[in-house]
């Protein structure tokens, strides 16, 4: 698709997404979207880190979590939301700098267990560490985002969008630069990759540190919706398991796939809400099936239909 | 005819190997296959092995097509592969290596039998039983890779660059073992990038070149072939 | 001299503890050597031992020590043929594809576990639960005791059968080189389900005295593989007494870090310890 084409296209989309709230539009699409946007964002960086640096990178719970936590620490210091964001996501950013000083010197399944353990470890110390507010909640070891009540929803909405959006721009501008042209080389031979000048070592830092402050940015917009955060939800294991299934089922490693999907995992959440058990318990299978029928996903599919139908016809 | 190879092609994906290869290999004989260094030769072993498979053409073993056999079945068969670079287990001491060696049903009744046999051909490995293979030299390496490949009691060995990284006196005792080996019975297939030395050695050999069996012939008549010493000895 | 000897009961429990996580990481490690892949869902595996044997006691009365005999070949098989129809395909894609399968296997199983058992904490309670040995001034409850006992019992068991028998001595060369195993004649996928069978019954094992020695939940399974993990890679591949020693440093590190840090401690400071074993020497202490 011609680049004007596509970026017209986004600029309509974005703009009926935008008035949505102010036409009227039902209360539960705005929050179908608003996961949507939250959960596209993280599973397109995701996609940037998996799919197109070869980082297998299991800690995107880290990245929210702390944008969260940034985000809500900074309420309580009478910061407003709006930077608590901003805060969240260079926090998450400057963190991922930090642990790629250890996490970098891993490679392969290495690199994905140690980057597991980053959350645990932030479980852990969140349950215990509570710098602002004292004892709080009936001792519990959450926080409360102070000052949710006063937050429009329709500034919640369009945060949201905004991170969407942020992020599926910057995956598109990304690949279509020298930036992702190194991505594609290291992806396919780190090894010759690095012979032939490019230094990989940056490339994927920065798709690291890029990840983690959307990432980031988008957990702290999450929080802020949620009112809550507590570090069992923050740093859950869950937040892999959404980022995987949506990167897995749309399509790992191509443009689009977050997108297709992260529809369809939201479309699963919200229609089994009702069966939370079963319902991981189906993204589960969902994982393991896609996995083994059809890894290239959705869009991988539809890539290779236009492929065999391209072959037909030049035949 | 024990082993028949028939005018196979092999591929690496779509990357042709192997253009029409056919060879032969008749029971008791010290066959070579000789050629420059990427000429196809370990890619023909491997097929032979069953590690790659032909897309066109057939492998007869003793009569038997073993052409789509798994590498692992055709150890069964009695066809043995000494691969390059010796590929010892290299946590594992050398007595374990050769016993792992029996590994194939038919050979684990006569594993006894087999080690003394291997013991005698290379008394050094006996001596050394209990030490880590990656420990060796090189020279020892090759041993007890050729011996390993014995305790499978195959009715074939095929031997990968024996010769490769070992002085000219660790290779002459080499071949010596080796027409004791056959002196038993074995029949011997041969793959090396010092020509000169194994055309002196075989019975028969080929010579390949990017993928084609290009002479073929009595080992002795072939060193004379002026080709051969043009391509090969440089006279 | 009181600050030492209160010391003492961290370290023994820590050490004795560290039984449970050798027989969970011996597992772990023989498929991580055969398959060259981590079955992240091992410790959601692990944990789906202590609620069979939790099963096994709630609905026919069954002591887990008894249970132990027929939860040995039912998880082989299972073993089997998760390996046959799940890691083997996925694997064959590619090594990402196996991990992420392997994921999807842990989410499976912990969300069954849940809807099973629901996600309330469980233990398995025996009669011998609460009995205790008096050793100085140190408490060692029996089940700690048990933990170590089993280890030792199953590093030897499985040490005879990798050196002993063929198709020990087959996987112990499928885990050093693959294609030449072959060229012994070895099937290296028959010889990848046996090893992942195995492991299964190194879990259910695991997990049953797991269950004997702490509470657990759906969830535990996490924690689990990166402690067993950590002992694997400090340990070093392939070699028994690493593993066995590092499982020892592990559990120490679970309890003195509770001693010193309080509750959260006995996590933080193992999953810490994780994280530096694999910045800083990812071959381990033995490994090669």
């Amino acid at each position: 698709m011609r680049s004007y084409v596509l970026l017209i296209l986004l600029v309509a989309v974005a703009v009926v997404l935008t008035l949505l709230p102010v036409v009227g539009a039902p209360q539960t699409w705005l929050l179908y979207l608003f996961y949507f946007y939250v959960f596209l964002a993280a599973a397109n960086m995701w996609n940037l880190l998996a799919g197109f640096s070869g980082l297998l990178a299991l800690c995107p719970a880290a990245f929210i979590g702390l944008g969260g936590y940034s985000m809500t620490i900074l309420t309580w210091l009478g910061i407003p939301y709006y930077v608590g964001i901003v805060v969240g996501g260079a926090v998450a950013a400057v963190f991922a700098m930090v642990i790629s000083v250890s996490v970098f010197r891993m490679r392969g399944v290495y690199f994905a267990i140690g980057t597991l353990v980053v959350p645990a470890i932030l479980r852990l110390v969140f349950l215990r560490w509570k710098p602002v507010g004292g004892d709080l909640e009936g001792g519990g070891a959450g926080y409360m985002v102070k000052g949710v009540r006063a937050i429009p929803p329709e500034a919640t909405y369009w945060l949201a969008l905004g991170i969407g959006l942020v992020s599926v721009i910057l995956v598109l501008s990304i690949l279509r630069s020298k930036f992702g042209l190194g991505l594609a080389a290291i992806r396919d031979n780190d090894v010759s990759a690095a012979s032939s000048g490019i230094n990989v070592f940056r490339l994927k830092l920065s798709s690291f540190i890029i990840a983690a402050c959307v990432t980031g940015a988008a957990g702290a917009i999450f929080y802020m919706n949620q009112g809550y955060i507590e570090p069992n939800n923050a740093f859950d294991i869950n937040w892999l398991m959404i980022v995987l299934l949506a990167t897995v089922i749309g399509g790992k490693g191509l443009e689009w796939g977050p997108l297709a999907g992260t529809v369809i995992v939201v479309a699963l959440r919200f229609q089994m809400a009702r069966y939370v058990g079963i319902s991981s318990l189906i993204q589960g299978l969902i994982l393991v099936v896609i996995m083994l029928v059809a890894p290239q996903g959705i869009m991988g599919l539809a890539r290779d239909l236009r492929k065999a139908a391209s072959v037909r016809l030049s035949s | 005819m024990l082993l028949k190879i028939s005018d196979i092609d092999v591929f690496y994906g779509n990357l042709q190997a192997l253009w029409g290869v056919s060879l032969e290999v008749k029971s008791g004989e010290m066959v070579a296959i000789a050629g420059a260094n990427g000429a196809g030769k370990t890619t023909l072993l491997k097929t032979i092995s069953g590690v790659l498979h032909p897309s066109k053409g057939s492998i007869k073993y003793r009569g038997e097509d073993i052409t789509n056999l798994n590498a692992y079945e055709i150890v069964d068969q009695g066809i043995s592969h000494v691969p390059e670079g010796r590929k010892l287990f290299p946590e594992m001491t050398v007595l374990q290596n050769l016993v792992i060696g029996s590994y194939n049903r038919k050979s684990r009744s006569t594993r006894g039998e087999n080690l003394a046999r291997v013991y005698e051909l290379f008394p050094i490995l006996e001596e050394r039983k209990h030490q880590l293979a990656k420990t060796l030299s090189g020279g020892q390496q090759q041993m007890v890779a050729i011996g390993r490949g014995l305790m499978a009691n195959p009715g074939v060995i095929i031997i990968d660059e024996m010769s490769l990284g070992l002085s000219p006196i660790l290779v002459s005792e080499l071949f010596r073992t080796l027409h004791e080996i056959r002196a038993r019975g074995i029949t011997i297939l041969l793959v090396e990038q010092n020509v000169w030395r194994t055309l002196h050695e075989a019975d028969r050999a080929y010579v390949i070149e990017t993928g084609r069996i290009v002479l073929s012939g009595d080992a002795l008549d072939l060193v004379e072939e002026q080709e051969v010493r043009n391509a090969y000895f440089g006279a | 001299m009181s600050q030492l000897s209160s010391l003492a009961s961290p370290i023994v429990i820590g050490i004795l503890m560290g039984g449970l996580y050798v027989t969970i990481a011996l597992g772990l490690s023989l498929v991580f050597g055969v398959m060259k892949v981590i079955n992240v869902a091992h410790g959601d595996l692990v944990i789906l031992g202590s609620y069979t044997a939790f099963a096994a006691i709630t609905i026919w009365g069954l002591n887990p020590l008894l249970w132990l005999l027929p939860s040995l070949p039912l998880f082989f098989i299972l073993g089997l043929l998760i390996e046959k129809y799940l890691l083997h395909r996925a694997a064959r894609k590619s090594a990402d594809a196996a991990l992420i399968v392997a994921f999807g296997l842990a989410l499976i199983v912990q969300n069954a576990s849940q809807i099973i058992w629901t996600p309330q904490t469980r233990a398995l309670t025996t009669s011998y639960s609460m009995t205790t040995f008096r050793l100085g001034s140190v408490y060692i409850p029996l089940v700690y005791i048990l933990d170590f006992v089993i280890a030792l019992v199953v590093m030897l068991t499985l040490r005879q059968f990798l050196e002993k028998t063929y198709l020990g001595q087959a996987i112990t060369a499928a885990s050093q080189d693959r294609q030449t195993a072959e060229l012994m004649g070895i099937n290296p996928g028959r010889v990848s389900q046996i090893a992942f069978g195995i492991a299964m019954a190194l879990a259910a094992i695991a997990g049953i005295f797991f269950g004997l020695t702490f509470s657990f939940n759906p969830t535990s399974g996490t924690a689990l593989l990166i402690i067993a993990f950590g002992v694997t890679i400090l340990g070093g591949l392939g070699s028994m007494v690493g593993t066995f020693i590092g499982g020892m440093i592990f559990g120490l590190s679970q309890t003195l870090g509770g001693h010193f840090l309080g509750p959260t401690g006995q996590l933080l400071v193992p999953f810490s310890m994780v994280l530096v074993v694999l910045t800083i020497r990812p071959q381990g202490l033995f490994g090669r």
